[in-house]
């Protein structure tokens, strides 16, 4: 790469947003790219890349890329790796650095170095708002002087100073031609050619050297402490406004405690109770649609396989949605407002006895309603075996989906009218599987401990943001990229799945399934006798059982044998890989049984059934003893597979955690069984 | 007499004097915390770690175990 570049055809085709974290970049990105941005991994690692495209003032689109934030181009962190290689790599670019006016002298450090890079530079400073309520007051005039830039001041909340900065963008920019870190005789040019290389040699090597050592950076501090002093005024502010009282007793080890926990009870009761109707008005949608299918097409391969295979499937990925959005929006307004570091300042302690962080716990609150948000909300946990030890464990908190399972269950286990003391017996049970669940994940989380290796000894540093009201339309964006994540991402992975059982379930081995459908046509006495009215019902159970579902329902049977359960119970099994309570309706279909809402005709039928040997009952005590820990620890969801997939970047992970999480859950039913029976 | 920063009670100040590992003092220069700065510890959580300390206008999470690297000049 040549510098200076040669500028009299410097046509700007990349705009690069640089920042530190929290300084507004993400709010300036969406204001200018607006809807048409495009979320992706960057190639081998679990970093985000944002794309937009934004239209400049005579009509000329170009790209832009809001890099990870960063505080340094001395990278110790995967963010702030990737920021620093698209910044060396960078050409006929425009860096757009945004500093958060109320912090300038540690967001200016990072300035000064991205400025060093000699690309064409803009300095916006953010929130000036919030800075002024500071009571600071920037001459931008002397600053833009002294630093040799551009500068423009903008309010993402207010929505002020972006005609400026759109009217900044559209001219044609030279390369910054200031050297901050000069420190020799020598030209800008040859500094900032060294200073790129000294950078790229440090990254690919992991060695530092003078240009990115504690001199050099103690040298920009103090030289940027001394530009401040000459442009910047503080007068003393005075406490005022609601959060800025409210934030002492947030982060108080007592109230703040109180406060938390109040706060994730509603966080967790809302994705659980909001996401209701919704997810029944997207089913609703997608049973009518298959419903119009039906009588749009004849009967046969085509129909089943749209309606039972491509708009099941296609349900099963929509439905968690709400839970996605509502999961998401408390996040986003946890992150908008700042709350969320001071959750984890609270929590930190505790959640690193067991190898985690204090950010892993609205990952693991949200884990109670549904492991698909909250696995994508460990993202923002910045050390990597923190993150993956998060992720892995997220999905054995008990979720809604176990819910369905679990009161089947209880409800064969004990009668209604049970109880302990002055507590109901079933809401004992449910409660202990609840805590079953959490002491499962921090156990777990210590053991998957052992398999992570980090390379980077990393220090814990984080940064408290100031509380501050949110930008909605902020928080908005966010909860269209989550979604579009999901959909587009562990979506396709749910997709092929869901068609791959629907093939198992509607199709076996040889003309068995035609068979069962032709004694079924001309049912002899046998068959009168085993279903009486609900030949129906007998007709889909028994082509189950003929069905390839049905066949590895069979061939699993001698597996499973030692945990009490025998095929059927295998063929609800595997079909529940889709979402756990498929359980109940495929036990349902497999006892050939009406599906109700409450499942009270499958319970009856469920207690009614007798080994056809022993003539004792199927459903004791020791078999729903063993099906209760099988479902709490055995990775019952391809969504969750797909997700963390998705997440972790590679197959290895989501495999260690079938492995993991299935073994348990089988070892603990074998036992339980065992000792029971 | 220096200290270290996780001795400093909740709401004193003091200067920063040294922060032992290369590493650590470089990520913590980004912060503007570095040597000759002031420092102030605002909160602590329950059992006293983490801490929040304010330097340059900033306040930071730093945990036990990075605390006890650095040596401050209590004022």
């Amino acid at each position: 790469m040549k510098y200076p570049p040669e500028y009299t055809d410097y046509d700007i085709q990349t705009i690069y947003l640089a920042g530190n974290p929290n300084c507004g970049k993400t709010s300036i990105f969406n204001l200018l790219a607006g809807l048409r941005q495009k979320v992706s991994n960057i190639p081998g690692t679990t970093v985000e890349k944002v794309e937009g495209v934004m239209t400049l003032d005579d009509h000329r689109k170009v790209t832009l890329i809001d890099l990870p934030g960063a505080y340094t181009l001395y990278p110790k962190s995967e963010d702030e790796l990737v920021a620093c290689r698209s910044l060396l790599q960078a050409e006929q670019a425009l860096v757009v650095f945004v500093a958060d006016a109320g912090r300038l002298q540690s967001n200016l450090f990072y300035y000064t170095q991205v400025a060093d890079l000699g690309l064409p530079t803009v300095l916006v400073l953010n929130m000036i708002d919030l800075a002024e309520e500071k009571g600071i007051h920037i001459n931008t005039e002397q600053l833009s002087a002294q630093l040799g830039v551009l500068v423009v001041e903008t309010s993402a909340r207010q929505n002020k100073g972006f005609g400026k900065l759109r009217a900044v963008l559209s001219k044609k920019h030279p390369p910054h031609q200031t050297y901050f870190a000069h420190t020799s005789a020598k030209s800008v040019e040859t500094h900032i050619q060294e200073y790129k290389l000294a950078l790229t040699q440090a990254i690919d090597s992991g060695i530092g050297n003078s240009y990115t050592n504690t001199e050099d950076a103690e040298m920009r501090q103090r030289k940027i402490s001394d530009i401040l002093s000459s442009c910047v005024q503080v007068q003393p502010a005075t406490v005022k406004g609601f959060l800025k009282k409210a934030d002492p007793y947030l982060m108080h080890p007592v109230w703040g405690m109180i406060l938390m926990l109040g706060m994730l009870l509603v966080v967790f009761q809302s994705v659980f109770s909001l996401a209701e109707w919704p997810m029944q008005g997207i089913e609703w949608l997608f049973s009518t649609l298959g419903g119009l299918i039906k009588q749009g097409l004849p009967d046969g391969f085509i129909q089943d396989f749209l309606v039972e295979g491509l708009v099941s499937g296609l349900s099963g990925i929509v439905v968690f949605l709400p839970q996605i959005l509502i999961l998401f929006f408390f996040i986003g307004l946890m992150e908008e407002t700042g709350y969320i570091t001071r959750v984890s300042f609270l929590t930190d302690r505790f959640m690193r006895y067991f190898g985690l962080n204090g950010k892993s716990v609205i990952p693991l609150a949200g884990g109670l309603a549904c492991a698909i948000p909250s696995v994508m909300a460990a993202r923002s946990i910045e050390n990597k075996a923190e993150k993956l030890a998060t992720i892995l464990i997220t999905p054995l908190m008990t979720c809604s989906a176990r819910l369905p399972v679990y009161t089947l269950l209880i409800s064969l286990m004990v009668p209604e009218e049970a109880s302990l003391g002055w507590f109901n017996l079933r809401g004992i049970i449910l409660f202990g599987m609840y805590l079953l669940g959490f002491v499962g994940a921090l156990i777990f989380a210590v053991l998957f401990k052992l398999f992570i290796r980090s390379k980077v000894n990393s220090f814990f540093i984080l940064e408290l943001p100031d509380l501050r009201p949110p930008r909605w339309g902020s928080l908005w964006y966010t909860l269209y990229r989550k979604g579009m994540t999901f959909l587009m991402g562990a979506g396709k992975v749910i997709l092929v799945v869901s068609v791959v059982l629907f093939f198992l379930k509607s199709y076996g081995p040889g003309d068995r399934m035609s068979e069962v459908r032709e004694q079924f046509a001309h049912p002899n006495r046998a068959l009168q006798e085993k279903w009486g009215d609900n030949l129906e019902a007998g007709l889909e159970a028994s082509l189950l059982e003929a069905s390839y579902a049905g066949q590895i329902g069979h061939w699993i049977a001698p597996v499973i044998r030692p945990l009490g359960f025998d095929w059927k119970i295998g063929i609800a099994i595997m079909t529940s890989f889709a979402a756990r309570e498929v359980f109940v309706g495929t036990m349902s279909a497999i006892y050939g049984v009406a599906d109700d809402e409450e499942g009270l005709g499958l319970r009856a039928r469920l207690q009614q059934e007798t080994d056809p040997e022993t003539g004792k009952p199927v459903y004791d005590f020791a078999v729903l003893c063993s099906l209760l820990l099988f479902y709490a620890f055995a990775l019952q969801c391809m969504s969750t597979v797909a997700i963390v997939y998705k997440e972790t970047n590679s197959f290895r992970w989501p495999a260690l955690q079938i492995l993991a999480m299935t073994g348990t859950a089988y070892l603990l039913s074998m036992i339980t069984y065992q000792w029971l029976a | 007499m220096t200290q270290c920063l996780w001795d400093i009670q909740k709401g004193q100040r003091g200067k920063i004097m040294e922060i032992a590992y290369e590493d650590l003092a470089l990520k913590m220069a980004a912060f503007g915390f570095v040597k000759g700065a002031e420092v102030m510890v605002v909160e602590r959580a329950p059992f006293g770690d983490p801490m929040i300390v304010e330097v340059a206008a900033i306040r930071l999470i730093i945990r036990k175990s990075e605390a006890l690297l650095m040596a401050v000049q209590p004022l």
